[in-house]
């Protein structure tokens, strides 16, 4: 019929749009990785060879590697612990939990860029605000985003300002959706607050946790918005992580095949680790 | 095993609802009682005053005579087992271990007790399973277990059958009893199922409404109920309940019930100065009831015929403006006309107000 024929074809406009917004240019990185290609000169076939430098040759990307899972494990081994012990002190708590919980999610609030120039200003050398208190504490003051070591730093604890709160988002989330008689039952057993938490709650929350862990490793090996605004990428290559080199090797240098590489390698790392994680963690996610 | 002692307890949620009304209960050691009324009468309030986990707006608890109403749950020393089955995720083993661990006792002891409660509840080859996995029936048995395991004072189980599938709420039940006769443990059982009520407990207390009704054995409870809730609350179906108003006439007293009359001149003197009105009752199945007239037998018409299970019937008579329901296994067909009588042992008489007077 001929309604049928019209369903037909619209249902592939959705395929046909996909197609193009994400496919085309997802191919089109592929295709260029192949090429020694800047912007303006004739695009030359070499194969692998933008790889093999890039495994190879280049330190500045190897510094970036390590910087970046660095990043990584540094941000995430203090967002989760912390994430998890601020979300079970508000699921205890009975008065204003609400508001609490709303001034606790502020930071989650507002763009990653955004965060990144606040940021900047607060650990200004001279006048940001957090070498103030912490001269008023007897520390000196620190040469955040002077220092190659301290900007490292720096960027790890504008991401744990804003990303922990994610985390104590879902973890209270998944506290709460919890049956109140568990809590009963493991308050007139006798158990401590740290063995309720420990023994009863966090199994019952750990698929959970797990889905947050995997969403907030990917969101951290990407890290892009906070470190580009508070650094560039500085001082010198200090906080280039893979995301900012390849920002800077296709948009500030032009250099697009060698920047198509890296997106290439860093999506082929990314695939790979999140298999092996899946691997592992499937018996966490379905509790058979 | 304690004996537990409510004094004067009122309690108000978050400054609005009146949960509990000036409540006063003495449950003795190693008794088995049942808190049975209508969903919002207080009985899960009691309870989780008596655990600890809520302190009375009003009133106190005494524990053997201790006021134990500033104490929590662990101090009090209380097991208790609720509608929603709590199973930790662990092994069965573990789960049972729990409250002991959490006390510290050598792993010797533990084991010991652990594995001897297991035995008592048919769990020793779940053991080292994990307990989350396991069928309602068995999770609940693993939740008693570890209440048990414990020795507590006190007993406390609120609805624990609710969400276990009907085998194996036989099976609990039959433990419950077991249990209790052995342990000789204070129970509390709170439900508002009453044919469960009326099999597990030694004593029931009725509530309705924040009150507490009745105090009694099952057998007293249905004998002799202290108000009309009772009396209507209690059996399947309950009491018949039927309004009437005292005459009185040549030096005898009446009950009218306008088209029969009931003589109470032996109760002249329990009746005077109670007033004119009455609230008159007496079960389904204590009614007489034959299918041809007799003297002394009221007629009535059936107008709904109700099969129960064996031969038993409920019969829904109407006399004029009253309605009565009998319980026999007289074959009865819709339309017919009966004769009731009523046994004047039977009847039971209730002031305006619903306070059992005879």
């Amino acid at each position: 019929m001929a309604s049928r024929k019209l369903i037909n074809i619209i249902a592939w406009l959705p395929v046909i749009y996909s197609f193009a917004i994400i496919i085309m240019p997802f191919a089109s990185m592929i295709y260029y990785s192949l090429f020694d290609y800047d912007l303006g000169r004739e695009p030359i076939f070499i194969g692998p060879g933008n790889f093999i430098t890039l495994i190879l040759k280049d330190s500045v990307f190897h510094k970036a590697f390590c910087l970046t899972l660095l990043y990584t494990a540094a941000a995430l081994a203090i967002e989760f612990p912390l994430g998890l012990i601020i979300a079970f002190l508000l699921y205890r708590i009975s008065y204003g939990r609400t508001l609490f919980t709303i001034i606790v999610i502020l930071p989650l609030t507002i763009a990653p860029a955004v965060a990144g120039i606040i940021w900047r200003l607060l650990f200004d050398v001279s006048y940001g605000h957090v070498n103030y208190y912490l001269s008023l504490i007897g520390i000196g003051r620190i040469p955040w985003l002077i220092s190659p070591q301290w900007s490292i730093i720096a960027c790890i604890i504008t991401d744990i300002w804003q990303w922990t709160p994610f985390i104590i988002l879902v973890a209270l989330a998944g506290l709460l959706a919890l049956p109140k008689e568990l809590l009963e039952s493991a308050y007139v057993d006798g158990a401590s607050a740290w063995v309720t938490f420990k023994d009863i709650l966090f199994p019952r929350i750990k698929p959970l946790i797990a889905i947050v862990l995997f969403l907030r490793l990917v969101d951290a090996l990407k890290a892009f918005d906070n470190i580009y605004t508070m650094t560039g990428g500085g001082p010198g290559t200090s906080t280039t992580t893979i995301s900012i080199y390849n920002y800077l090797s296709l948009m500030t240098f032009y250099h697009v095949g060698y920047g198509c590489a890296i997106s290439v390698i860093f999506l082929v790392f990314i695939i790979i680790l999140i298999n092996i994680i899946i691997r592992r963690v499937r018996h966490i996610l379905w509790r058979e | 095993m304690v004996e537990i002692y409510l004094e004067n307890i009122t309690h108000i949620y978050e400054g609005r609802t009146l949960a509990l009304n000036n409540i006063s209960l003495r449950i003795p050691n190693g008794s088995f009682t049942a808190l049975l009324g209508p969903s919002g009468c207080g009985k899960t309030t009691t309870l989780r005053i008596i655990a600890g986990l809520i302190r009375p707006t009003k009133g106190k608890v005494y524990f053997d005579g201790d006021d134990v109403t500033y104490l929590t749950p662990q101090e009090r020393n209380v097991a208790m087992v609720f509608q929603f089955i709590v199973v930790y995720d662990m092994s069965v083993y573990k789960n049972i271990a729990f409250p002991l661990k959490v006390r510290g006792l050598p792993q010797k002891e533990i084991d010991l007790r652990v594995k001897r409660i297991a035995e008592k509840l048919g769990l020793t080859q779940y053991l080292d399973l994990p307990a989350h996995k396991l069928d309602a029936g068995t999770r609940q048995k693993v939740a008693l277990a570890r209440a048990l395991v414990r020795e507590p004072n006190v007993f406390l189980l609120d609805e624990p059958l609710t969400n276990v599938d009907p085998k194996s709420r036989l099976e609990i039940r039959a433990i419950l009893k077991e249990i209790q006769r052995d342990l000789k443990q204070t129970m509390i059982y709170v439900t508002h199922d009453q044919a469960e009520a009326l099999t597990l407990a030694e004593k029931i207390a009725v509530m309705n409404k924040g009150r507490i009704l009745q105090y009694d054995t099952p057998q007293r409870l249905y004998e002799y109920p202290a108000n009309t809730f009772v009396a209507w609350f209690i059996g399947n179906p309950g009491m018949n309940l039927i309004n009437a108003v005292l005459v009185e006439k040549n030096d005898r007293i009446w009950l009218d019930f306008k088209l029969f009359k009931i003589d109470i001149s032996e109760y002249r003197d329990i009746i005077k100065g109670k007033g004119e009105k009455f609230i008159v009752g007496i079960r389904p199945e204590y009614i007489r009831v034959l299918k041809t007239p007799q003297d002394n037998y009221i007629k009535g018409r059936c107008y709904l015929v109700e099969r129960l299970s064996g031969k038993m019937r409920l019969l829904h008579v109407e006399i004029g403006e009253i309605d009565l329901k009998i319980k026999t296994p007289l074959n009865v067909k819709e339309g017919e006309y009966v004769w009731l009588n009523l046994p004047k042992e039977k009847i039971r008489i209730f002031d305006e107000k619903g306070d059992l007077l005879i």
